[in-house]
């Protein structure tokens, strides 16, 4: 039995720790202890809403999320751990976007990948708070102080690689930056 | 891993075993896995009138497959078993196809349809086997490095034997640990029931199990 534990002991402590990869922890967070100025930014939006608020661990930092679901739209409201607005993300299909971004998007896409398939896409917006409320609210804000973009998470085929992947496009669907996110092991479901 | 199994009450037997498992993928490019596991059930006699009624025999076994990933989501897998017991060695000959998805709430979901057929000194034995799992993390939306979760799978089998068959049905719990280099070590709870109802034999399997891979 002794020889058995001293196994999993250095089996347990053995990692092979791949790098570049995108990992983020989240964790729920109980309401109690969110700043009320973020509250209060999240009840002047969406009053009424049912909010779920959770701790976003990745490499830049901790933040704190606001999480809701409007009109079947998921909606995520990101701020620092002092609740200091940093950025607001909404969920949208690719047929909302206007065809000439989404084309320009799926040909950069088509360019990297043999085959890839999207899974989710984000429209992000961030800057000066007043504005990106008032922005998001009217439509309408000084466009210097804000700054928006698409984040989109691909599916894709890589030199016969296959990975998961997240992609930042800007408005006029220009790339920016691209992630690869972390694969999780899934051999105790499989084997 | 450990297991336990138990036998008793009427028609019923009821056994307890323990089992330790070790279990490697090895990447052979972007899109093969090399599967490799070895799988030791010990007997632990935990006998008794009121519930248990036995344990089984020490038996090892090994298994090797090959993974191939048809997308992020899809996978297929085929492969062998060996069994080395007191009982009788055996061989098992398995085919499976496989998904598994990250919800958008908090579980990861997996499918999995498995094809085998086993050989030994008697009759070929094929089973069907459908196996639904789980996985949820102690906290956030996925299971990350560092965290631990708790899974929950449960698989119904049909297995066809000459002019027999039986069906039986399999619910495993895991509690488990992430490691950072995405190894998870595991504790896990099997109960088997084989042709459920009156005359059911109950195996229950207490043990370890870790999964590695390179």
């Amino acid at each position: 039995m002794l020889r058995v534990v001293i196994i999993f002991q250095i089996l347990f402590f053995s990692g092979f720790v791949s790098a570049q990869e995108n990992i983020e922890v989240e964790y729920p967070f109980s309401h109690k202890r969110v700043p009320d100025s973020a509250k209060l930014i999240v009840c002047e939006l969406f009053p009424g809403e049912k909010v779920k608020w959770i701790i976003e661990h990745n490499n830049r930092g901790d933040y704190l999320e606001a999480k809701l679901k409007v009109n079947k739209t998921r909606i995520s409201i990101k701020f620092n751990r002092k609740g200091v607005f940093e950025d607001i993300e909404v969920e949208v299909s690719l047929s909302e976007i206007e065809e000439m971004v989404s084309n320009k998007i799926k040909s950069k896409l088509a360019n990297d990948f043999d085959r890839f398939k999207i899974k989710r896409i984000q429209y992000n917006c961030s800057g000066e708070q007043s504005e990106v409320l008032k922005f998001y609210k009217t439509g309408k804000a000084g466009l210097d102080s804000i700054s928006k973009h698409f984040e989109i998470v691909v599916y894709g085929i890589e030199d016969k690689k296959i990975k998961s992947y997240e992609y930042i496009f800007s408005l006029n669907g220009n790339f920016l930056e691209r992630l690869v996110n972390a694969e999780g092991n899934t051999d105790n479901l499989l084997f | 891993m450990w297991y336990s199994s138990i036998y008793s009450q009427e028609g019923c037997e009821n056994l307890f075993s323990g089992v330790v498992n070790l279990n490697h993928s090895l990447q052979i490019n972007n899109r093969y896995q090399l599967k490799s596991g070895f799988e030791r059930r010990l007997p632990v006699d935990l006998s008794n009138k009121a519930f248990f009624s036995g344990t089984v025999v020490t038996r090892n076994h090994l298994t090797i497959g090959i993974q191939r990933k048809l997308s992020p989501l899809y996978s297929i897998a085929a492969g062998g078993i060996y069994r080395i017991s007191e009982g009788g060695n055996k061989q098992r000959l398995f085919q499976q196809i496989a998904h598994v998805q990250q919800t958008l709430s908090r579980f990861k979901i997996a499918h999995r349809l498995r094809l085998d057929k086993t050989f030994s000194n008697l009759a070929p034995e094929y089973r069907i086997r459908y196996r639904l799992g789980a996985e949820l993390p102690s906290r956030g939306f996925r299971v990350d490095p560092g965290e631990t979760y708790f899974a929950l799978l449960s698989e119904f089998l049909m297995k066809y034997k000459g002019d027999t068959q039986i069906p039986e049905l399999r619910i495993t719990t895991q509690l488990g640990y992430l490691f950072k280099g995405g190894n998870k070590g595991e504790f896990l709870f099997d109960v088997r029931i084989q042709n459920p109802g009156a005359n059911s034999e109950n195996l229950f399997l207490i043990g370890l199990g870790y999964y590695f891979s390179n």
